[in-house]
């Protein structure tokens, strides 16, 4: 009697997501592709953190905020858990620890995906504002264009008056 | 006083010309066919013979030669010829086409590509824009000195993998006795880390800062350290002195801070 072994091809993921992520030396996974944060998530103490990519500034913080709102919304996080980080600017939130089989990094990573496309017209605000500005700069506009070379400088420079005029409003006394 | 020239890299030909030829070699490499021809199109149609950039190109290339001999003012005279022969309008204009056709083309991680010779370029840069006659004299020195054959052998390397791995080895071999584990994990750290806001040394931190936050706290209530109010006061002076980090930036100062209080604290764990 011959036996047959049949290995039935694994099944296809439920769903799959690109980001751009890179695992660090103590194991935790970094992921860079917002414009404002770079969010980590560790795996060894089950959170999640959002630092900002270059100064903090009140948008930076009104993305922290909308990325741990999202994923409280998205049930992924414990909410009362989110506070500031123990370094400057950093955000921290804790996860569940993994439970029925389920690994808790692939579901952050599919809902970090899902802000991520949330966000996008945020970024596309704001390559618009670059667009524009270096627009502005490298092809300024008559306007605010000067002549290359030495440009000279006006005769009256400023608004004050200078040492011996007198303002207009005390000429009449 | 005037202000000393600023360096701009993307208004340096010869720096983006360099950064692009990079680039080209590593698109070819990847075999990313498109990125390739994008690159050799961009490459064709802004460096053509009788373009300002071209022209330009030529002139840091001269100084590039330049030898600290007897010839070296020949080559000042023949190179400052050929850059006043340069239209300037001109060149600005070609400059911001290629710049605006890099970032759109292309994406600005381009100008994060290692040139060798950058410290060269900016200084030709600085030295061909200036106008101050004694800054100029200054920066014709500086030039001599960095094509100067002692200069060049101190040329700045890009480390590869294996250097990389051999001087991790050493490094564990020499302190893996001295230093505690997690000294060692702090270090290691900061060594692969560019400086310390890359997000890899923030959040390694954000935990290590975390820990000995704790152990401090803990320390707090051991006898020995109550009983002792010289002891006591040092202690809560290192507690201020972490709580600082969430409201400061972290500098390459506080490293070594840090690694003494890890020390510190292994101490009266009695380790």
């Amino acid at each position: 009697m011959i036996k047959v072994k049949i290995k039935m091809p694994a099944p296809p993921p439920d769903a799959m997501v690109k980001l751009k992520a890179r695992r660090t030396l103590d194991g935790s996974i970094l992921v860079t592709d917002h414009e404002d944060i770079d969010i980590v998530i560790v795996p060894a103490v089950n959170k999640i953190l959002a630092m900002p990519k270059d100064e903090m500034t009140d948008d930076v913080y009104e993305t922290q905020d909308r990325f741990y709102k999202f994923l409280s919304k998205n049930g992924v996080i414990l909410l009362d858990s989110v506070q500031a980080g123990n370094i400057y600017g950093v955000m921290e939130a804790m996860y569940p620890p993994d439970a029925d089989g389920k690994d808790h990094v692939q579901i952050i990573l599919y809902t970090l995906d899902k802000f991520i496309k949330s966000e996008e017209p945020f970024f596309a605000f704001h390559r618009a504002y670059k667009e524009t500005e270096l627009q502005r700069l490298l092809e300024p506009t008559e306007e605010e264009s000067t002549e290359l070379g030495e440009v000279p400088q006006e005769e009256k420079k400023g608004s004050l008056p200078r040492k011996g005029e007198i303002y207009h409003s005390f000429r009449g006394y | 006083m005037r202000k000393k020239q600023k360096h701009n890299k993307k208004r340096n030909t010869a720096f983006l010309y360099e950064a692009l030829t990079k680039e080209l070699t590593k698109s070819f490499i990847s075999k990313d066919d498109s990125k390739t021809l994008k690159i050799r199109n961009i490459i064709q149609e802004n460096f053509s013979s009788g373009s300002e950039l071209r022209k330009d190109l030529q002139v840091y290339k001269a100084f590039l030669k330049v030898k600290n001999d007897e010839n070296r003012n020949d080559f000042f005279h023949y190179a400052d010829n050929m850059y006043n022969k340069i239209d300037l309008k001109k060149l600005f204009n070609e400059q911001s086409r290629l710049i605006k056709e890099i970032n759109h083309e292309l994406g600005s991680e381009i100008y994060e590509n290692f040139i060798p010779e950058y410290k060269k370029l900016a200084t030709i840069y600085q030295y061909l824009t200036e106008e101050d006659v004694a800054r100029k004299v200054e920066l014709k020195n500086r030039i001599v000195e960095h094509t100067d054959t002692k200069g060049s052998s101190e040329q700045v390397q890009h480390i590869d993998n294996l250097v990389y791995k051999n001087f991790v080895n050493n490094f564990n071999r020499e302190y893996s006795e001295d230093l505690l584990s997690e000294q060692r994990d702090l270090i290691a750290n900061f060594i692969v880390s560019e400086n310390t806001k890359t997000p890899e040394f923030v959040s390694f931190m954000n935990e290590e800062v975390g820990r000995l936050k704790k152990e401090i706290k803990r320390c707090l209530s051991v006898d020995e350290i109550k009983d002792d109010v010289h002891m006591m006061e040092n202690v809560i002076k290192i507690e201020k002195f972490l709580e600082e980090f969430s409201k400061r930036s972290l500098t390459e100062s506080d490293i070594l801070s840090i690694l003494k209080i890890q020390q510190l604290v292994r101490e009266t764990k009695g380790d």
